[in-house]
């Protein structure tokens, strides 16, 4: 790991069109301001840990969909018999 | 139900760009929406280079939940600023067969620009979201609100 000391107001390049820049810290926090490029993801560590834990797990059942069917409220069966409820997705 | 019976998977959308992939599966930037007749409302976002690569969805529309009054302009820059009749957003879901139970992920909602297929899964700045929200929970006849 590269470990760089960085002061208030100070920045941090990552390639072409990434920018970390120290905002405040204070009290064992950090504030970070990030500029990148839109179509670059950005998530707090813990929260894509989650998420992609999620994804993962999600994708574990498509070799089983009965399953979810198995265990789908009646409620939302019924539905699924009539309008689907869902916009055209293209 | 043996395979005979099966009913046959069909396609429910053109193809979708995920410019990001998807958290855990960043190489995999076009999926597709299918259904089966058997499985409505649920839907599979399918992979396109992996079909083993599938997520079983749900529009959020069928759910006592809102995900476009949370979303922001820079969420839906993602997917280029589309009107907000053009964004439909899915909720994908977790079958844990152990426990008989499905839950729904409503902090990660994926949300899909109907006009052009751009796609991208948000994180919802919102306490009262989950990531496995019982879906039970969530259907419009219950009480509560997830949002």
């Amino acid at each position: 790991m590269l470990i760089l000391t960085r002061k208030k107001g100070e920045s941090i390049r990552v390639g072409d069109g990434i920018i970390f820049t120290i905002l405040e810290g204070a009290g064992g926090q950090v504030k970070i301001g990030i500029t990148a490029p839109a179509h670059v993801p950005i998530h707090r560590e813990e929260i894509y840990l989650r998420i992609r834990a999620e994804n993962q797990a999600a994708a574990r059942a498509s070799g089983a969909p009965d399953l979810l069917v198995k265990n789908a409220p009646a409620e939302l069966k019924k539905l699924g018999q009539g309008n689907s409820g869902r916009k055209k997705a293209v | 139900m043996n395979a005979a019976s099966t009913p046959e998977w069909t396609k429910a959308s053109e193809p979708l760009q995920f410019a990001a992939g998807l958290p855990g599966f960043e190489e995999h930037k076009t999926f597709l929406l299918e259904s089966r007749e058997d499985l409505r409302p649920f839907l599979w976002l399918r992979s396109t280079i992996d079909p083993e690569v599938a997520l079983p969805v749900i529009s959020s529309f069928l759910l006592k939940t809102a995900v476009l009054p949370l979303l922001t302009k820079e969420q839906l820059k993602l997917i280029g600023e589309p009107a907000m009749e053009h964004v439909a957003p899915y909720y994908i879901l977790r079958v844990d067969a152990d426990k008989n139970s499905i839950t729904v992920n409503t902090k990660a909602p994926l949300i899909i620009r109907t006009d052009t297929g751009q796609g991208h899964q948000v994180i919802l700045d919102n306490d009262g979201l989950q990531f496995d929200a019982p879906l039970a929970d969530l259907l419009p006849s219950t009480g509560g609100d997830q949002s």
